[in-house]
């Protein structure tokens, strides 16, 4: 962790950057592409048949926490993430490694590649192999492959007005990582944004299917109004967030009041802030969260209004995620993509 | 009243910014300090924020920004363009000095064992410090027979500078057995304290 200023997905290049770069890359036609990058959703998708699509993702940074094994598992996760946002399976995935066998014992190489094992395979994933090359500081996570019936897929592009929004994991891990690497927080704090990093979403995935979601994305670097904003321009609809119902870390409140505010906070901001509306009287402390680039964070699902109460009691039944809830609601396309109130 | 946040990593910078506005009665003018653009920019933005109108300015990538705590600009100074170059901020560096050939007070062997384990453990650290200064006995720990030679050495060789007292080892008459580090002067010594961020001493 000490070999890097921004971990996990705050390492990304700014939203603002990559998307001018990004315009001046040819899109591939093909009728078998189902999701490509216009609508910047989490994965390619590319339908073989009537009944498989597949879904293909990679995701890497470099390191989130001290911990080589712990580091493995949240990239891990983090990378099937991108698979389940699209309502599908993790099927294979790749090792993608970038290590510094001079400058960091070999040990922590097999413990990063253990860690990520371990979470593929909770998965019920394979790792068929992968590709390292030295390079310091660190960075690893995965190319994924995962499967989807063509019918079943769901992307950021289909949030209808009326749709409630669900978020099943807290945020805040960017600001609680950051406490981290200045020791500004206790284990326990620490400890909790780990956990919530390392658990796949997995459940939330299945069980958005079964409560036939019309859109979903997961909230990773470009924290919760940016990914949230993603889903309202692809959807074509706006999007209204309650932010006292935002579920948050523990402590991560606090410490923003202490002045521990990452940069990618301010990056991310800069980037939405003329897509959205903040409603007055939304605290300080909820708008600059709302921007927090997460790491692994949860999914983002957009469920018709009278699925929305069952789907989150078998999220909340489920055990994994108690913080889950319900943090907002899609209207009619408006000024803004996004309204924080 | 001036906050200096030279050498800190982000948020750090906004943190004693924060600290200082929280500490400060109203009306006191505050300048912060910062040396690379990430950190002048988030501290700009914070204090955007907070409604509180700022003078900045920067010269050489230093970036100085001035305010006064009941929110009004300060009288105006120069204001440049800033340079947009984002500058790889100093992460701070650790010093660790090693007076004696012993760790800790008490038992005699016990010490000697201990700062064995001290020196071999170093490697194993998540920051690597940028300088190992030996001293007094500590200069000792450079000879064959240490059992910390080649642990120095390893150090070394990862760029881990190891600074070894002239005047120690002319004292102890082992100037011949020295096999690891620089040999130095007071003057060194005193310069490489001087300048780190963190001096540890086992």
């Amino acid at each position: 962790m000490s070999t890097v200023e921004y971990g996990g997905c705050s390492a990304k290049i700014p939203p603002k950057v990559l998307s001018k770069i990004l315009e001046h890359i040819p899109k591939p036609d093909n009728a078998n592409i189902l999701v490509d990058i216009e609508t910047h959703d989490d994965a390619g998708v590319y339908k073989l048949n009537d009944d498989t699509a597949l879904i293909y993702t990679t995701d890497f940074f470099p390191p989130v926490c001290s911990d080589a094994y712990e580091f493995g598992e949240i990239a891990a996760s983090n990378a099937l993430s991108d698979v389940y946002a699209m309502g599908g399976t993790p099927l294979m995935a790749l090792n993608l490694m970038m290590f510094s066998s001079e400058k960091i014992p070999m040990e922590s190489f097999a413990d990063i590649i253990k860690g990520g094992q371990a979470k593929t395979s909770e998965a019920g994933a394979v790792i068929l192999g992968g590709h390292t090359i030295e390079d310091y500081p660190p960075k690893y996570g995965l190319a994924v492959v995962g499967t989807v019936h063509p019918d079943k897929l769901i992307t950021n592009a289909g949030a209808k007005p009326g749709d409630k929004l669900i978020l099943t994991k807290p945020i805040g891990t960017g600001v609680i990582t950051t406490a981290k690497r200045i020791d500004m927080i206790d284990d326990s704090t620490y400890q909790q944004a780990l956990d919530q990093m390392k658990l796949l979403n997995r459940k939330g995935a299945e069980l958005m299917q079964r409560y036939s979601a019309n859109a979903c994305t997961d909230i990773t670097g470009f924290g919760l109004l940016g990914h949230t904003i993603e889903m309202a321009e692809a959807s074509n609809v706006t999007v209204i967030i309650d932010s006292n119902s935002i579920p948050v870390l523990n402590n991560a409140e606090a410490l923003l009041d202490e002045g521990c505010i990452p940069g990618a906070i301010f990056r991310n901001r800069e980037y939405i802030e003329d897509k959205v509306t903040i409603a007055e009287g939304v605290s300080y402390n909820r708008q600059l969260i709302s921007n927090d680039a997460q790491t692994s964070g949860g999914l983002l699902i957009s469920v018709p209004a009278e699925n929305a109460n069952n789907l989150l009691t078998d999220i909340l039944e489920s055990g994994l995620h108690p913080m889950a809830n319900i943090i907002g609601e899609v209207i009619d396309k408006g000024d803004k993509s996004a309204i924080l109130k | 009243m001036i906050v200096d946040t030279k050498g800190q990593l982000c948020p750090k910078p906004l943190i004693l910014t924060r600290k200082a506005i929280k500490e400060a009665a109203p009306g006191t003018e505050i300048q912060v300090i910062c040396d690379n653009d990430i950190a002048f920019k988030n501290v700009c933005s914070y204090l955007n924020d907070q409604n509180i109108e700022i003078n900045a300015e920067s010269d050489n990538n230093i970036f100085r920004i001035n305010f006064n705590t009941s929110g009004n600009a300060p009288a105006p100074i120069i204001t440049e363009e800033y340079c947009p170059v984002p500058e790889k901020p100093d992460a701070g560096n650790s010093v660790i000095t090693i007076k004696s050939n012993k760790m800790g007070e008490g038992d005699p062997d016990l010490g000697e064992i201990l700062i064995k384990a001290f020196v071999n453990t170093i490697q194993e650290l998540d920051k690597q410090p940028s300088h190992i200064i030996l001293y007094n006995s500590g200069v000792k720990l450079t000879t064959a027979n240490s059992g910390v030679t080649d642990a120095l050495k390893e150090l070394e060789n990862n760029g881990v500078k190891i600074v070894v007292c002239g005047t120690c080892i002319d004292f102890y008459d082992i100037k011949d057995k020295v096999q690891v580090g620089t040999v130095s002067n007071m003057y060194t010594i005193s310069d490489i304290m001087n300048r780190a961020d963190k001096i540890i001493v086992p």
